[in-house]
């Protein structure tokens, strides 16, 4: 958390080497909690790019009191939801995973293991609002007090929707968690 | 551990997509991009890094720029023929090593000294003091100790002090990678010459394109251009941070009483952070050929460093006013100390092209034949050239930019021949060996001949790599970089990505033999990154299965499985998304059959 504090106080200063830093930690995390939350690498990716080209942007006006992690992770949730309301007034598609045929550069690559493979299929089966919950609480380690605000509810809520959605993942992860 | 915990716990640990090195590489370079676009301060100035330095007077410039690319040039072997002379330039390396102290000193043409350095280097050759004075008319002075660092403004009668971690200054931030340069590509002009009276060895310096003396009794540098080195111990009290009488000292340290800033401070400041604007914009602009909104920018930026007024002169170059670059040029050449006798040869040649560009061709001939040696140098010493490459793309100080060894060379060959008119068959795509005779043409031109000829039509050598970086991977792009391809670019073309894209092209063109060859190339280029030497070793067994050599292509997969990956990777152009090992472990057992690209562009 120290880093962190140091990293944003360079990154208020025009840091490049401060962003870069940033980026570096934090993009595997953003990119799995967007590929958790759109199930779908190629949107995933687009997201996690505006959000650190906004973020990169954002250098001469950052201001921030809580944590990187939990900025950067609301800012994925929130592009997500408006990118969701965008798709919503268009025509469906089929949200092919891994493979969009939309991709206009198909060779950008995504690694992932055959067992995140398994556990994000998992995940995808939770409501959207106990997923929200569960991958901002494990992915990006933000506290429930913050993910309470992201949503709007009370801290309690926010707590109850990410032991249902345990529950839910347990029953679904059964033979894995056993392993 | 309850089941619920552990369930929390497989998420946390084993739920990960992870960038691939392609991805994470173009997003960052937009995310810097984007930085840089809308950067409303200063540069930081924090850290120990080669690429963290501050540039604040003319002094330190260019080899402060050169030390950002110093990494990429350090490990370039060179073969240079030369017999065995009496001094070894090692034995200035060794001299060097054991240096505690460098004392340079800059003067102006009457002899005033301009500018004053003392740095005290470290262990690991890093800069761990230092002083920096600066008489009138700049009137400033720096003094940083291990922990603080003030910044004198002596026309303001005031100090700033910071902690030496939020604000640096350097000569170099690696003095000792300046001096390993010298050792691996620096190169012995004459021994036994003069400088200023005394008697010296004239040395290569590509790190600082320039030709150093060095003292033979010592095997230390004495000096370059008008810039001279000395070792001793600087007097008690040179690192001290003393606050002088009269002064208004500010603290800027963490923890330090909040006072407010005074306005000429604020002034400074505000003044800094819009010259940093106006470098940016202008930066980009003269990149992208806006040549008249380059000049707006750049005349706002005047003051940022002294490269400034070099862009600028090629601003105004590229939009007709000769007068002007050549007066901007000038400015660089005699910051940097230049003169009949020391040219600043990448100042020479672009006012020798202004001067070719409005018609005074004996003015440029002078330009031309002042920074000749310099460029020929350079097509076996690549660093060497590193200063033409910063004088004509700003990019490179910004940091958004790196040329490789090829790329300068390429380039000093374009201006090589713009400027004499010859053309002795360098070619891109060949390798070092099969240039050798064009180089040596090069320097044997020199020796022989040297006259200069403005060429302006003569044609650019084409850059592959570029190119290919700019198409896509759907069937389209593949027919024209396979319609381009020829093996010479092999040897031109090292970045991974490029080569699976060209090792796709053949592939779509049933060229299975050439593709092979391309993804053995593109494995050599993985370096240890697992992810690129199993995608590359896959396709290497792909094409054997397309060439009935279906045992190669087994011990190639075979190769893969027990490399043991999990992780995966996707070419949606051909629909197919696999995890290495499991994948490869397939292909042992049924073979490769062709699929097709299924995008269009």
């Amino acid at each position: 958390m120290l880093e962190d504090e140091l990293l944003k106080w360079r990154f208020r200063r025009g840091s490049r080497e401060a962003l870069a830093r940033i980026y570096e930690k934090y993009l595997d995390s953003m990119l799995t909690l967007a590929v958790g939350l759109l199930h779908d690498v190629n949107e995933a990716q687009d997201v996690v790019h505006d959000v650190f080209v906004s973020f990169a942007k954002s250098a001469g006006s950052f201001q921030i009191r809580g944590s990187l992690s939990g900025y950067l992770a609301t800012s994925v949730v929130n592009r997500i939801r408006d990118h969701k309301r965008r798709l919503r007034r268009q025509a469906s598609r089929d949200a092919a995973f891994y493979v969009s045929n939309e991709s206009p550069e198909p060779d950008q690559t995504v690694i992932f293991t055959e067992q995140a493979s398994r556990l994000n299929e998992a995940v995808a089966q939770l409501p959207d609002e106990q997923r929200e919950v569960v991958l901002l609480r494990l992915t990006a380690g933000m506290k429930f007090r913050d993910i309470a605000k992201v949503q709007g509810i009370s801290t309690n809520t926010a707590q109850g929707r990410y032991r249902y959605g345990l529950d839910r993942l347990r029953s679904l992860l059964d033979s894995e968690v056993d392993e | 551990m309850k089941p619920k915990d552990k369930v929390a716990e497989l998420i946390r640990k084993k739920l990960r997509f992870t960038a691939g090195s392609t991805l994470r590489d173009r997003f960052l370079a937009d995310v810097l991009h984007a930085h840089e676009e809308s950067r409303p301060t200063a540069p930081a100035r924090y850290g120990t890094g080669i690429g963290r330095i501050v540039m604040r007077s003319p002094l330190m410039k260019p080899v402060s720029v050169a030390a950002v690319i110093a990494v990429a040039v350090l490990s370039i072997t060179i073969s240079v023929k030369l017999s065995p002379p009496a001094y070894a330039l090692e034995q200035t390396y060794k001299a060097l090593l054991g240096l505690r102290f460098l004392h340079i000193v800059q003067h102006d043409p009457a002899g005033q000294v301009t500018d004053e350095r003392w740095i005290e280097i470290g262990d690991k050759g890093y800069q761990v003091r230092y002083r920096q004075d600066n008489p009138a008319p700049r009137n400033f002075g720096v003094i940083q100790d291990s922990t603080s660092t003030a910044v004198y403004y002596h026309d303001k009668k005031g100090v700033v002090v910071y902690d030496s971690n939020d604000e640096q200054y350097h000569w170099v931030t690696e003095p000792g990678k300046v001096f390993e340069n010298l050792l691996q590509e620096g190169k012995i002009l004459q021994e036994n010459t003069r400088y200023k009276g005394r008697r010296a060895h004239k040395v290569w310096w590509p790190f600082l394109t320039a030709e150093c003396y060095i003292d033979p009794e010592t095997k230390l540098p004495m000096a370059f251009g008008d810039t001279e080195f000395s070792y001793e111990e600087p007097p008690a009290g040179t690192f001290e941070i003393v606050i002088p009488e009269g002064y208004t000292a500010i603290d800027r340290r963490p923890g330090a009483a909040s006072e407010p800033t005074p306005d000429w401070l604020l002034e400074e400041e505000n003044a800094a952070k819009k010259r940093t604007e106006c470098v940016n914009r202008g930066a980009h602009a003269l990149v992208r050929g806006d040549y008249a909104e380059a000049a707006v920018q750049l005349e706002q930026a005047l003051g940022n460093n002294s490269w400034v007024a070099f862009w600028l002169g090629h601003a105004y170059c590229g939009f007709g006013k000769y007068d002007l670059a050549i007066e901007h040029y000038d400015k660089l050449y005699k910051a940097f100390g230049g003169s009949a006798a020391e040219p600043v040869p990448y100042c020479n040649y672009a006012r020798g092209v202004a001067f070719a560009r409005s018609g005074r061709l004996e003015a440029a001939r002078k330009d031309f034949q002042a920074c000749l040696p310099a460029m020929i140098r350079t097509l076996r010493t690549p660093s060497g050239g590193i200063m033409f490459e910063l004088g004509d793309n700003p990019l490179i100080q910004l940091g958004a930019y790196q040329p490789g060894e090829r790329e300068i060379v390429v380039n000093m060959i374009n201006r090589l021949r713009l400027i004499t008119g010859q053309d002795f068959g360098y070619d891109p795509n060949a390798t070092d060996a099969q240039n050798e005779a064009a180089i040596s043409a090069w320097e044997q031109w020199l020796k022989s001949s040297g006259q200069v000829k403005f060429t302006p039509d003569a044609k650019p050598l084409p850059a592959a790599a570029k190119w290919v970086d700019s198409m896509g991977w759907g069937r389209k792009s593949n027919q024209e970089i396979a319609a381009r391809y020829n093996e010479g670019w092999l040897y031109q073309i090292t970045a991974p990505t490029t080569l699976l894209k060209v090792g796709f092209a053949l592939y779509d063109a049933k060229r299975y033999d050439e593709a092979l060859t391309v993804f053995k190339k593109m494995r050599g280029a993985a370096h240890g990154n697992e992810h690129v030497e199993a995608t590359a070793l896959i396709w290497q067994g792909h094409m054997l299965d397309l060439l009935s050599r279906r045992n190669e292509a087994v011990a190639i997969y075979q190769q893969v499985a027990e490399m043991g990956l999990t992780s995966g990777i996707i070419h949606a152009q051909y629909r197919m998304d696999y995890s290495f090992s499991s994948y490869a472990r397939e292909r042992i057992d049924t073979p490769f059959t062709r699929i097709e690209n299924l995008d269009e562009n």
